[in-house]
Protein backbone atom coordinates (compact mmCIF):
# COMPACT_ATOMS: atom_id res chain seq x y z
CA UNK A 1 0.00 0.00 0.00
CA UNK A 2 1.04 3.53 -0.83
CA UNK A 3 0.88 6.06 2.03
CA UNK A 4 0.52 9.22 1.56
CA UNK A 5 1.63 11.07 4.37
CA UNK A 6 3.81 13.95 3.79
CA UNK A 7 7.13 12.67 4.62
CA UNK A 8 6.23 9.40 2.34
CA UNK A 9 5.25 11.45 -0.16
CA UNK A 10 8.71 12.91 -0.76
CA UNK A 11 10.13 10.10 -2.43
CA UNK A 12 7.56 9.93 -5.31
CA UNK A 13 7.63 13.88 -5.68
CA UNK A 14 11.23 13.45 -6.23
CA UNK A 15 11.09 10.23 -8.07
CA UNK A 16 8.70 11.44 -10.44
CA UNK A 17 10.26 15.14 -10.79
CA UNK A 18 12.44 14.32 -13.82
CA UNK A 19 9.30 12.86 -15.25
CA UNK A 20 6.61 15.39 -14.98
CA UNK A 21 9.06 18.21 -15.20
CA UNK A 22 10.05 16.85 -18.71
CA UNK A 23 6.60 16.27 -19.63
CA UNK A 24 5.40 20.10 -18.84
CA UNK A 25 8.53 21.73 -20.55
CA UNK A 26 7.29 19.33 -23.59
CA UNK A 27 4.00 20.65 -23.38
CA UNK A 28 4.12 23.76 -23.47
CA UNK A 29 6.89 23.24 -25.92
CA UNK A 30 4.00 21.68 -28.40
CA UNK A 31 1.69 24.19 -27.72
CA UNK A 32 3.63 26.66 -29.24
CA UNK A 33 5.52 24.83 -31.87
CA UNK A 34 5.11 26.91 -35.26
CA UNK A 35 4.44 30.20 -33.41
CA UNK A 36 7.54 32.97 -33.50
CA UNK A 37 7.34 34.19 -30.37
CA UNK A 38 6.42 31.24 -28.72
CA UNK A 39 5.50 30.63 -25.33
CA UNK A 40 6.03 34.76 -24.93
CA UNK A 41 2.38 35.13 -26.43
CA UNK A 42 0.91 34.33 -22.96
CA UNK A 43 2.92 37.49 -21.47
CA UNK A 44 1.75 39.52 -24.94
CA UNK A 45 -1.83 38.45 -24.25
CA UNK A 46 -1.85 39.21 -20.26
CA UNK A 47 0.01 43.03 -21.29
CA UNK A 48 -2.35 43.53 -23.86
CA UNK A 49 -5.83 42.70 -22.12
CA UNK A 50 -3.57 45.17 -18.79
CA UNK A 51 -3.34 47.77 -21.83
CA UNK A 52 -6.55 47.72 -23.04
CA UNK A 53 -8.14 47.41 -19.34
CA UNK A 54 -5.54 49.84 -17.63
CA UNK A 55 -7.01 53.34 -18.94
CA UNK A 56 -10.79 52.71 -18.77
CA UNK A 57 -10.72 50.88 -14.96
CA UNK A 58 -8.64 53.14 -13.25
CA UNK A 59 -10.63 56.25 -14.67
CA UNK A 60 -13.97 54.06 -13.41
CA UNK A 61 -12.69 53.35 -9.66
CA UNK A 62 -10.44 56.81 -9.68
CA UNK A 63 -7.31 55.50 -9.11
CA UNK A 64 -3.95 56.60 -10.89
CA UNK A 65 -3.36 54.86 -13.93
CA UNK A 66 0.10 53.64 -13.02
CA UNK A 67 -0.78 52.32 -9.63
CA UNK A 68 -3.54 50.70 -11.40
CA UNK A 69 -1.68 48.96 -13.46
CA UNK A 70 0.31 47.69 -10.64
CA UNK A 71 -2.87 46.12 -9.26
CA UNK A 72 -4.25 44.89 -12.28
CA UNK A 73 -1.38 43.50 -13.90
CA UNK A 74 -0.34 40.79 -11.34
CA UNK A 75 -4.29 40.74 -10.38
CA UNK A 76 -4.47 39.03 -13.99
CA UNK A 77 -1.03 36.92 -13.64
CA UNK A 78 -2.40 35.63 -10.52
CA UNK A 79 -5.64 34.67 -11.56
CA UNK A 80 -4.76 33.27 -14.71
CA UNK A 81 -2.46 31.14 -12.76
CA UNK A 82 -5.60 29.84 -10.42
CA UNK A 83 -8.17 29.69 -13.32
CA UNK A 84 -5.32 27.76 -15.52
CA UNK A 85 -4.53 24.89 -12.99
CA UNK A 86 -8.61 24.57 -11.65
CA UNK A 87 -9.93 24.62 -15.31
CA UNK A 88 -6.86 21.91 -16.85
CA UNK A 89 -7.63 19.63 -13.62
CA UNK A 90 -11.20 19.10 -14.35
CA UNK A 91 -10.39 17.63 -17.88
CA UNK A 92 -6.84 15.99 -16.95
CA UNK A 93 -7.43 11.99 -16.90
CA UNK A 94 -9.65 12.56 -19.79
CA UNK A 95 -7.19 14.15 -21.60
CA UNK A 96 -4.73 12.05 -20.74
CA UNK A 97 -6.58 8.61 -20.67
CA UNK A 98 -4.69 6.67 -23.43
CA UNK A 99 -1.61 7.17 -20.95
CA UNK A 100 -3.57 5.90 -18.34
CA UNK A 101 -4.84 3.34 -19.60
CA UNK A 102 -1.43 2.05 -21.00
CA UNK A 103 0.95 2.66 -18.75
CA UNK A 104 1.55 2.24 -14.49
CA UNK A 105 2.30 5.88 -13.62
CA UNK A 106 0.60 6.64 -10.45
CA UNK A 107 -2.39 8.88 -11.67
CA UNK A 108 -1.06 11.91 -9.44
CA UNK A 109 1.35 12.24 -12.06
CA UNK A 110 -0.80 13.43 -14.63
CA UNK A 111 -2.07 16.64 -12.06
CA UNK A 112 1.15 17.58 -11.27
CA UNK A 113 2.66 17.86 -14.75
CA UNK A 114 -0.55 20.18 -15.15
CA UNK A 115 0.63 22.09 -11.70
CA UNK A 116 4.43 22.18 -12.63
CA UNK A 117 3.57 23.55 -16.57
CA UNK A 118 1.34 26.67 -14.94
CA UNK A 119 4.30 27.29 -12.29
CA UNK A 120 6.94 27.44 -14.95
CA UNK A 121 4.09 29.84 -17.13
CA UNK A 122 3.59 32.03 -13.97
CA UNK A 123 7.28 32.13 -13.31
CA UNK A 124 7.75 33.43 -16.86
CA UNK A 125 4.68 36.25 -16.32
CA UNK A 126 6.19 37.26 -13.38
CA UNK A 127 9.83 38.26 -14.52
CA UNK A 128 8.32 39.79 -17.76
CA UNK A 129 6.14 41.91 -15.38
CA UNK A 130 9.39 42.67 -13.14
CA UNK A 131 11.14 44.11 -16.00
CA UNK A 132 8.14 45.67 -17.81
CA UNK A 133 7.86 47.69 -14.32
CA UNK A 134 11.28 48.42 -13.90
CA UNK A 135 12.01 49.84 -17.67
CA UNK A 136 8.85 52.28 -16.92
CA UNK A 137 10.62 53.38 -13.50
CA UNK A 138 8.43 51.21 -10.86
CA UNK A 139 10.97 50.22 -8.10
CA UNK A 140 9.71 46.75 -7.54
CA UNK A 141 11.86 43.65 -6.93
CA UNK A 142 11.39 40.00 -6.72
CA UNK A 143 10.88 39.03 -3.06
CA UNK A 144 11.71 36.31 -0.64
CA UNK A 145 7.30 36.82 0.53
CA UNK A 146 6.94 36.07 -3.19
CA UNK A 147 8.12 33.10 -3.76
CA UNK A 148 6.75 31.87 -0.26
CA UNK A 149 3.32 33.13 -1.50
CA UNK A 150 4.06 31.17 -4.93
CA UNK A 151 4.54 27.94 -2.87
CA UNK A 152 1.64 28.19 -0.65
CA UNK A 153 -0.47 28.89 -3.40
CA UNK A 154 0.56 25.86 -5.70
CA UNK A 155 0.44 23.82 -2.45
CA UNK A 156 -3.15 25.30 -2.30
CA UNK A 157 -3.73 24.60 -5.71
CA UNK A 158 -2.47 21.25 -6.29
CA UNK A 159 -4.45 20.05 -3.44
CA UNK A 160 -7.46 21.39 -5.06
CA UNK A 161 -6.87 20.17 -7.99
CA UNK A 162 -5.91 16.73 -7.84
CA UNK A 163 -9.27 16.49 -5.76
CA UNK A 164 -11.56 18.18 -8.49
CA UNK A 165 -9.76 16.02 -11.25
CA UNK A 166 -11.18 12.96 -9.56
CA UNK A 167 -14.61 14.13 -9.03
CA UNK A 168 -14.76 15.38 -12.23
CA UNK A 169 -14.08 12.60 -13.71
CA UNK A 170 -16.88 10.67 -11.67
CA UNK A 171 -19.32 13.07 -12.37
CA UNK A 172 -19.02 14.85 -15.67
CA UNK A 173 -21.14 17.67 -14.89
CA UNK A 174 -18.95 19.20 -11.97
CA UNK A 175 -16.65 20.63 -14.69
CA UNK A 176 -19.60 22.50 -16.50
CA UNK A 177 -20.56 23.63 -12.70
CA UNK A 178 -16.65 24.08 -11.78
CA UNK A 179 -16.08 26.06 -15.28
CA UNK A 180 -19.62 28.26 -14.27
CA UNK A 181 -18.30 29.32 -10.96
CA UNK A 182 -14.43 30.43 -12.16
CA UNK A 183 -16.25 32.68 -14.72
CA UNK A 184 -18.69 34.26 -11.86
CA UNK A 185 -15.70 34.38 -9.08
CA UNK A 186 -13.47 36.67 -11.97
CA UNK A 187 -15.72 39.48 -11.16
CA UNK A 188 -16.41 38.62 -7.01
CA UNK A 189 -12.18 38.33 -7.14
CA UNK A 190 -10.16 40.88 -6.62
CA UNK A 191 -8.86 40.94 -9.81
CA UNK A 192 -9.46 44.11 -11.40
CA UNK A 193 -10.32 45.94 -8.16
CA UNK A 194 -9.08 46.32 -4.73
CA UNK A 195 -10.56 45.59 -1.38
CA UNK A 196 -10.70 49.61 0.02
CA UNK A 197 -14.46 49.75 1.01
CA UNK A 198 -15.06 48.57 4.71
CA UNK A 199 -18.16 47.18 3.59
CA UNK A 200 -16.43 45.01 0.93
CA UNK A 201 -14.09 44.09 3.55
CA UNK A 202 -17.40 43.07 6.15
CA UNK A 203 -18.89 41.62 3.21
CA UNK A 204 -19.50 37.74 3.14
CA UNK A 205 -19.22 37.54 -0.51
CA UNK A 206 -15.70 38.44 -0.25
CA UNK A 207 -14.33 36.57 3.20
CA UNK A 208 -15.81 33.02 2.15
CA UNK A 209 -13.95 33.33 -1.25
CA UNK A 210 -10.84 31.54 -0.52
CA UNK A 211 -9.01 32.92 -4.28
CA UNK A 212 -9.23 36.43 -2.46
CA UNK A 213 -6.92 35.75 0.02
CA UNK A 214 -4.68 34.27 -2.87
CA UNK A 215 -4.79 36.64 -5.22
CA UNK A 216 -4.56 39.39 -2.25
CA UNK A 217 -1.42 37.97 -0.97
CA UNK A 218 0.38 37.57 -4.58
CA UNK A 219 -0.89 41.06 -5.18
CA UNK A 220 1.22 42.85 -1.79
CA UNK A 221 4.19 40.63 -1.77
CA UNK A 222 4.45 41.94 -5.25
CA UNK A 223 4.12 45.43 -4.63
CA UNK A 224 4.34 46.45 -1.32
CA UNK A 225 6.64 43.24 -0.56
CA UNK A 226 4.53 42.49 2.06
CA UNK A 227 2.29 39.43 3.74
CA UNK A 228 -0.46 39.11 5.65
CA UNK A 229 0.04 36.39 8.01
CA UNK A 230 -3.41 36.14 8.64
CA UNK A 231 -4.53 35.86 5.50
CA UNK A 232 -1.66 33.51 4.45
CA UNK A 233 -2.46 30.87 7.43
CA UNK A 234 -6.40 31.39 5.96
CA UNK A 235 -4.88 30.11 2.44
CA UNK A 236 -3.02 27.54 4.40
CA UNK A 237 -5.20 26.25 6.46
CA UNK A 238 -7.66 25.22 3.71
CA UNK A 239 -4.53 23.97 1.63
CA UNK A 240 -4.28 21.29 4.56
CA UNK A 241 -8.08 21.04 4.66
CA UNK A 242 -7.86 19.65 0.88
CA UNK A 243 -4.97 17.95 1.17
CA UNK A 244 -7.03 16.07 3.96
CA UNK A 245 -9.67 15.70 1.73
CA UNK A 246 -7.45 14.52 -1.51
CA UNK A 247 -5.47 12.38 0.48
CA UNK A 248 -8.86 9.91 1.01
CA UNK A 249 -10.27 10.13 -2.26
CA UNK A 250 -7.11 9.04 -3.65
CA UNK A 251 -6.60 6.11 -1.37
CA UNK A 252 -9.96 4.85 -2.10
CA UNK A 253 -10.46 5.81 -5.43
CA UNK A 254 -7.10 6.26 -6.87
CA UNK A 255 -7.18 2.63 -8.69
CA UNK A 256 -10.87 2.76 -10.01
CA UNK A 257 -9.93 6.11 -11.97
CA UNK A 258 -9.20 4.16 -15.06
CA UNK A 259 -12.58 2.67 -14.78
CA UNK A 260 -14.48 5.85 -15.08
CA UNK A 261 -12.64 7.14 -17.97
CA UNK B 1 15.84 -12.16 -9.73
CA UNK B 2 14.00 -14.06 -10.97
CA UNK B 3 10.67 -12.72 -13.08
CA UNK B 4 7.40 -13.81 -12.65
CA UNK B 5 3.63 -13.26 -12.50
CA UNK B 6 1.24 -14.37 -10.31
CA UNK B 7 -2.84 -13.91 -10.43
CA UNK B 8 -5.05 -15.01 -6.89
CA UNK B 9 -8.53 -15.29 -7.50
CA UNK B 10 -8.43 -12.02 -9.48
CA UNK B 11 -11.69 -10.18 -10.40
CA UNK B 12 -12.17 -7.11 -12.65
CA UNK B 13 -15.55 -5.48 -12.41
CA UNK B 14 -16.30 -2.22 -13.65
CA UNK B 15 -19.24 -0.11 -13.92
CA UNK B 16 -20.15 1.36 -16.98
CA UNK B 17 -21.21 4.93 -16.88
CA UNK B 18 -22.28 6.59 -19.54
CA UNK B 19 -24.94 3.72 -20.05
CA UNK B 20 -27.59 5.37 -18.02
CA UNK B 21 -25.46 9.00 -18.25
CA UNK B 22 -22.22 9.42 -15.84
CA UNK B 23 -24.10 12.66 -14.16
CA UNK B 24 -24.46 13.91 -11.20
CA UNK B 25 -28.11 14.63 -12.15
CA UNK B 26 -28.99 10.87 -12.50
CA UNK B 27 -27.41 10.65 -9.38
CA UNK B 28 -30.00 12.83 -7.92
CA UNK B 29 -32.82 12.28 -9.81
CA UNK B 30 -32.72 8.72 -9.09
CA UNK B 31 -32.65 9.59 -5.52
CA UNK B 32 -36.02 11.90 -5.79
CA UNK B 33 -37.62 10.34 -8.06
CA UNK B 34 -36.78 6.35 -7.82
CA UNK B 35 -40.14 5.25 -7.18
CA UNK B 36 -41.45 6.62 -10.07
CA UNK B 37 -39.31 5.68 -13.48
CA UNK B 38 -39.06 2.34 -13.37
CA UNK B 39 -35.09 1.95 -12.21
CA UNK B 40 -33.30 -0.46 -10.30
CA UNK B 41 -33.94 -0.05 -6.95
CA UNK B 42 -30.20 1.82 -5.70
CA UNK B 43 -28.37 3.82 -8.44
CA UNK B 44 -25.55 1.94 -9.25
CA UNK B 45 -24.56 1.07 -13.09
CA UNK B 46 -24.81 -2.16 -14.70
CA UNK B 47 -21.20 -3.97 -13.95
CA UNK B 48 -19.18 -5.42 -16.42
CA UNK B 49 -16.97 -8.29 -15.36
CA UNK B 50 -14.14 -8.47 -17.29
CA UNK B 51 -12.02 -11.18 -15.63
CA UNK B 52 -13.53 -13.61 -13.08
CA UNK B 53 -11.95 -15.41 -10.79
CA UNK B 54 -8.18 -15.85 -12.06
CA UNK B 55 -5.77 -17.89 -10.77
CA UNK B 56 -2.53 -18.21 -12.74
CA UNK B 57 0.82 -18.41 -12.04
CA UNK B 58 3.85 -17.80 -14.84
CA UNK B 59 7.71 -18.33 -14.32
CA UNK B 60 11.05 -17.85 -15.77
CA UNK B 61 10.93 -18.51 -19.26
CA UNK B 62 7.43 -19.38 -20.04
CA UNK B 63 6.06 -18.05 -23.24
CA UNK B 64 2.17 -17.87 -22.67
CA UNK B 65 -0.16 -17.42 -25.40
CA UNK B 66 -3.66 -16.07 -24.72
CA UNK B 67 -6.79 -17.66 -26.74
CA UNK B 68 -10.22 -16.20 -27.07
CA UNK B 69 -13.38 -14.67 -28.66
CA UNK B 70 -13.48 -10.60 -28.63
CA UNK B 71 -14.29 -9.42 -25.54
CA UNK B 72 -12.98 -12.97 -23.88
CA UNK B 73 -10.59 -10.84 -21.81
CA UNK B 74 -7.25 -10.84 -23.40
CA UNK B 75 -6.37 -7.61 -23.55
CA UNK B 76 -8.11 -6.55 -19.98
CA UNK B 77 -5.56 -9.59 -18.36
CA UNK B 78 -2.25 -7.65 -20.21
CA UNK B 79 -3.62 -4.81 -18.87
CA UNK B 80 -4.16 -6.13 -15.14
CA UNK B 81 -0.18 -7.55 -14.97
CA UNK B 82 0.81 -4.28 -16.91
CA UNK B 83 -0.89 -2.71 -13.71
CA UNK B 84 -2.75 -0.26 -15.28
CA UNK B 85 -5.87 -2.10 -14.33
CA UNK B 86 -5.91 -2.43 -10.91
CA UNK B 87 -8.28 -5.81 -9.50
CA UNK B 88 -11.56 -5.62 -8.05
CA UNK B 89 -10.45 -8.01 -5.21
CA UNK B 90 -8.00 -10.84 -5.79
CA UNK B 91 -4.37 -10.46 -6.43
CA UNK B 92 -1.92 -9.84 -8.60
CA UNK B 93 2.31 -10.06 -7.81
CA UNK B 94 4.52 -9.33 -10.74
CA UNK B 95 8.12 -9.66 -10.47
CA UNK B 96 10.51 -8.58 -13.03
CA UNK B 97 10.56 -5.01 -15.00
CA UNK B 98 8.00 -5.12 -18.03
CA UNK B 99 7.66 -3.28 -21.50
CA UNK B 100 4.28 -3.61 -22.91
CA UNK B 101 3.27 -3.48 -26.36
CA UNK B 102 0.10 -3.23 -26.30
CA UNK B 103 -0.31 0.29 -27.98
CA UNK B 104 2.83 1.44 -29.58
CA UNK B 105 1.01 4.57 -30.51
CA UNK B 106 0.99 5.74 -27.03
CA UNK B 107 2.25 9.11 -26.62
CA UNK B 108 3.31 9.67 -30.04
CA UNK B 109 2.79 13.46 -31.35
CA UNK B 110 2.59 13.69 -34.81
CA UNK B 111 3.89 17.18 -34.59
CA UNK B 112 7.26 16.09 -32.89
CA UNK B 113 10.00 15.24 -35.13
CA UNK B 114 10.80 11.43 -35.26
CA UNK B 115 14.15 12.48 -32.90
CA UNK B 116 11.86 14.33 -30.38
CA UNK B 117 9.22 11.50 -30.23
CA UNK B 118 11.48 8.57 -30.22
CA UNK B 119 12.61 10.48 -26.89
CA UNK B 120 8.91 11.25 -25.84
CA UNK B 121 7.87 7.81 -25.86
CA UNK B 122 11.05 6.49 -23.92
CA UNK B 123 10.78 8.81 -21.43
CA UNK B 124 7.29 8.14 -20.49
CA UNK B 125 8.19 4.66 -20.46
CA UNK B 126 11.02 6.36 -17.32
CA UNK B 127 14.09 6.30 -19.23
CA UNK B 128 16.40 8.75 -17.85
CA UNK B 129 18.00 11.42 -20.50
CA UNK B 130 21.17 9.37 -21.12
CA UNK B 131 19.35 6.65 -21.75
CA UNK B 132 17.65 7.74 -24.00
CA UNK B 133 20.36 9.22 -25.74
CA UNK B 134 22.03 6.12 -26.61
CA UNK B 135 19.02 4.28 -27.74
CA UNK B 136 18.10 6.87 -30.50
CA UNK B 137 21.07 6.59 -32.94
CA UNK B 138 20.14 2.63 -32.63
CA UNK B 139 16.84 3.37 -33.38
CA UNK B 140 16.80 5.75 -36.45
CA UNK B 141 19.61 3.09 -37.30
CA UNK B 142 16.95 -0.05 -37.80
CA UNK B 143 14.42 2.09 -38.48
CA UNK B 144 16.07 3.46 -41.35
CA UNK B 145 14.72 6.87 -41.03
CA UNK B 146 17.81 8.47 -40.50
CA UNK B 147 17.11 11.28 -43.34
CA UNK B 148 13.58 11.89 -41.81
CA UNK B 149 14.96 12.31 -38.38
CA UNK B 150 14.43 15.66 -38.27
CA UNK B 151 10.97 15.48 -39.93
CA UNK B 152 7.89 16.32 -37.98
CA UNK B 153 5.80 12.51 -38.00
CA UNK B 154 2.50 14.02 -40.25
CA UNK B 155 5.50 14.08 -42.98
CA UNK B 156 6.36 10.09 -42.39
CA UNK B 157 3.88 7.66 -44.27
CA UNK B 158 2.19 5.21 -42.65
CA UNK B 159 4.59 2.46 -43.20
CA UNK B 160 7.49 4.94 -41.79
CA UNK B 161 5.56 5.63 -38.79
CA UNK B 162 5.02 1.82 -38.19
CA UNK B 163 8.81 1.13 -38.77
CA UNK B 164 9.61 3.71 -35.93
CA UNK B 165 7.00 2.64 -33.64
CA UNK B 166 8.33 -0.88 -33.84
CA UNK B 167 11.66 0.13 -33.61
CA UNK B 168 11.30 2.12 -30.27
CA UNK B 169 9.04 -0.68 -28.86
CA UNK B 170 12.00 -3.33 -29.49
CA UNK B 171 14.62 -1.17 -28.05
CA UNK B 172 13.22 -1.46 -24.67
CA UNK B 173 14.84 -4.51 -22.76
CA UNK B 174 12.81 -6.12 -20.03
CA UNK B 175 11.96 -9.23 -18.43
CA UNK B 176 8.47 -9.69 -19.13
CA UNK B 177 6.77 -8.40 -22.75
CA UNK B 178 3.26 -8.53 -22.96
CA UNK B 179 1.81 -8.02 -26.51
CA UNK B 180 -1.22 -7.75 -28.02
CA UNK B 181 -0.38 -9.47 -31.40
CA UNK B 182 2.50 -10.15 -32.97
CA UNK B 183 3.82 -7.30 -34.73
CA UNK B 184 5.05 -6.66 -38.19
CA UNK B 185 6.06 -3.55 -39.77
CA UNK B 186 6.91 -2.03 -43.42
CA UNK B 187 7.52 -3.60 -46.95
CA UNK B 188 8.92 -7.13 -47.52
CA UNK B 189 12.59 -5.88 -46.74
CA UNK B 190 12.10 -4.49 -43.30
CA UNK B 191 9.16 -6.97 -42.63
CA UNK B 192 12.08 -9.78 -42.14
CA UNK B 193 14.78 -7.44 -40.40
CA UNK B 194 12.09 -6.31 -38.11
CA UNK B 195 10.68 -10.69 -37.62
CA UNK B 196 14.12 -11.53 -36.74
CA UNK B 197 14.46 -8.35 -34.67
CA UNK B 198 11.60 -9.12 -32.71
CA UNK B 199 12.42 -13.07 -32.02
CA UNK B 200 15.88 -11.69 -30.96
CA UNK B 201 14.25 -9.45 -28.63
CA UNK B 202 11.13 -11.90 -27.17
CA UNK B 203 14.49 -14.29 -26.56
CA UNK B 204 15.94 -11.81 -24.10
CA UNK B 205 12.99 -11.42 -22.28
CA UNK B 206 12.35 -13.95 -19.41
CA UNK B 207 8.66 -13.83 -20.15
CA UNK B 208 6.32 -13.51 -22.92
CA UNK B 209 2.69 -13.11 -22.84
CA UNK B 210 1.25 -12.35 -26.17
CA UNK B 211 -2.56 -12.18 -27.04
CA UNK B 212 -3.69 -13.50 -30.13
CA UNK B 213 -6.46 -14.90 -32.51
CA UNK B 214 -3.98 -16.22 -34.60
CA UNK B 215 -4.24 -20.03 -33.18
CA UNK B 216 -1.32 -21.48 -35.40
CA UNK B 217 1.15 -18.12 -34.56
CA UNK B 218 0.85 -19.05 -31.02
CA UNK B 219 0.96 -23.06 -31.46
CA UNK B 220 4.25 -22.14 -33.31
CA UNK B 221 5.54 -19.59 -30.62
CA UNK B 222 4.87 -20.29 -27.25
CA UNK B 223 5.13 -23.18 -24.61
CA UNK B 224 2.40 -22.39 -22.78
CA UNK B 225 -1.65 -21.77 -24.52
CA UNK B 226 -4.52 -20.37 -22.11
CA UNK B 227 -8.07 -20.17 -23.45
CA UNK B 228 -10.36 -17.32 -22.06
CA UNK B 229 -14.07 -17.14 -22.16
CA UNK B 230 -16.12 -14.37 -21.01
CA UNK B 231 -13.04 -13.78 -18.29
CA UNK B 232 -12.78 -17.06 -17.01
CA UNK B 233 -10.12 -19.43 -17.98
CA UNK B 234 -11.52 -22.62 -19.80
CA UNK B 235 -8.05 -24.41 -20.58
CA UNK B 236 -4.29 -24.14 -19.35
CA UNK B 237 -2.29 -26.25 -21.69
CA UNK B 238 1.64 -26.61 -21.66
CA UNK B 239 2.46 -27.61 -25.45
Amino acid sequence: MQKYLLIEMMPLFIKNFQYWNYLALNEIKQKYRRSILGTLWISLATTISILGIGPIYSVLFNTRLSDYFLIVSIGLVSWNYISAIIGESCGVFITNSGMIKDTSLPIETYCYVVVWRNVLLLLQNLIILYLIFNIFGFRIFPNIKLVLVIIVSTFFLSNLGILLSLVCTRFRDITQIVDAVMKLLFFMTPILWVVKDTRLEESLLVKLNIFYYVVDLFRNAFINDSISLNHLSIVVSFSLFFAFFKYMALKKYKNRVVYWL
Amino acid sequence: MTASIELQDLCIRYPIYGFRSKSLKSLILNKTIGGIIDIPGDYSSPEIVALNGINLSISENERVGLFGHNGAGKSTLLRVIMGSYHPSSGKIIVRGSISSMINLTLGIDENLTGVENIELRLRILGFSPRMVKNSIAEILEFSELEDYAHLPMRTYSSGMVMRLLFSIATSIDADIVLMDEWLSAGDINFAKKAEARLNNYLKKASILVIASHNKEMLDSLCTRIIELEHGSIVSDKNL
